[in-house]
């Protein structure tokens, strides 16, 4: 059995590289852009090997999913001006050039730290995981990686929140007043709006249930949140009209609510505690909220950061009342 | 052995035999819509098998549910990608044209 597993993750290593160099020297950049996402699966699966389903779902969900929809819109984008300046195929900026060359030495030097810290590591640490697992009780939750991201070093996560709003509000300053995509070029097609109908519902359900689950098994705001920016993604690419104008108080409650929740749950416990030191009792509601609020944001924030690379931010009507 | 373990092997086998065989369409088909093809049969029979198989190693009610929840999932999502690229393909020819050894 051991065996097994071994050949398994040597066929995967092998694999997550030959990956990684195909998708940097691939010459069309499109056919670069799915080999990271295939890469991003396969990263999934090695987080599964080493016992973390939590960073799998999110690599999943973020790496490949959201971040390949970001990539080919971003593409789309790049093409359409590029056809505007009457010109051929993209090609790819790294493979095969001085720049890729930096590239391979820049990875080489980070894998070599990697190793140093790992072997000076080796033997007397075993990082912080003891620490948590012997404080779990007082977090509130069964799941450690919930108790430390929402609790432990709340913290982080804050400020992690407010990094996502930041990149939002970049992408309206830049994104918003272009001039929009003409819709009637994307035609409606009704087998993709069949599957948006049965989709989406099952999405938001789905990510309802990883917020919930999230307190004992794998899950939380950030997977969840992540399925709903695909389900975003995907309404936006059926041709679907979202209000996602920043003057929208849909927009805005929805975007910065996570952060908000978060501040008032850390300001909350204050009259008698630390920022962010909830007590112990409501720690698991407190948490369950700080959550809610933030797979709103998280996933009103990935669907505008694709809105804003495929051009699709301001929408015809709106571009006329303003 | 059990018959139930022998069988589930079984049906992860024939499954697996899908995915090789929709792999290698994939790859040694001439166009777009040869590939489309193979590559359902993975995701529709293929896939379909592995659960099947799974289901039989499994006891818990909810897993087996959840595994055909999957599947019914991937069922649909694979029935509407096909069609949009197949779409895609009929609209711009030379898409159908783009060829695997070009890169």
């Amino acid at each position: 059995m051991m065996l097994d597993g071994l050949s398994f993750d040597l066929v995967l290593s092998i694999a997550l590289i030959a990956l990684a160099t195909a998708a940097l020297r691939a010459r069309d950049l499109f056919k670069g852009i799915v080999i990271f996402m295939l890469f991003g699966l396969l990263v999934a699966i090695a987080w599964v090997r080493v016992h973390a389903p939590d960073l799998a779902l999110a690599e999943a969900a973020i790496g490949s999913g959201i971040t390949g929809a970001l990539f080919l819109g971003a593409l789309s984008r790049i093409e359409r001006k590029k056809q505007r300046a009457a010109s051929g195929r993209l090609e790819n900026p790294v493979g095969g050039s001085t720049a890729g060359a930096w590239a391979v030495l820049l990875t080489l030097v980070l894998t070599g730290q990697l190793a140093l810290a790992v072997w000076r590591g080796w033997g007397y640490s075993d990082g912080l995981a003891g620490d948590v697992l012997s404080r779990m009780d007082e977090s509130g939750v069964s799941n450690p990686v919930t108790a430390v991201i929402l609790n432990f070093r709340a913290y982080d996560t804050l400020l992690e929140i407010g990094v996502l709003l930041l990149a939002v509000l970049g992408v309206y300053v830049v994104g918003e007043g272009q001039t929009v995509r003409d819709r009637r070029s994307t035609r409606r097609s009704e087998v993709l709006e069949t599957f948006v109908h049965l989709l989406t519902p099952a999405v938001v359900l789905t990510a309802g249930y990883l917020v919930w689950v999230g307190y004992k098994e794998p899950g939380g705001a950030f997977q969840a949140g992540a399925l709903l920016g695909g389900a975003g993604v995907v309404l936006l690419l059926s041709g679907r009209e979202l209000p996602l104008h920043s003057a929208r108080a849909v927009v805005r409650i929805a975007l910065g609510g996570g952060l908000l929740a978060f501040l008032l749950a850390g300001l909350a416990v204050m009259q008698d505690r630390a920022f962010l030191e909830y007590p112990r009792a409501s720690a698991k509601y407190i948490m369950l909220m700080i959550e809610l609020a933030c797979t709103v944001s998280i996933g009103a924030v990935l669907t505008i950061l694709f809105a804003g690379c495929a051009n699709l931010l301001a929408t015809p009507s709106e571009e006329e009342g303003s | 052995m059990s018959i139930l373990s022998a069988l589930s092997y079984l049906l992860i086998a024939c499954g697996l035999f899908f995915f090789t065989a929709g792999t290698v369409g994939l790859l040694r088909f001439p166009d777009v819509f040869c590939r489309l093809h193979a590559l359902t049969k993975a995701d529709n029979l293929g896939l379909g098998l592995i659960v099947f198989g799974a289901m039989l190693r499994q006891s818990e009610l909810t897993v087996i549910l959840k595994l055909v929840l999957i599947w019914l999932l991937v069922l649909i999502a694979s029935a509407t990608t096909c069609y949009l690229v197949a779409e895609s393909a009929r609209r711009n020819p030379e898409v159908k044209e783009r060829r695997n050894d070009d890169a």
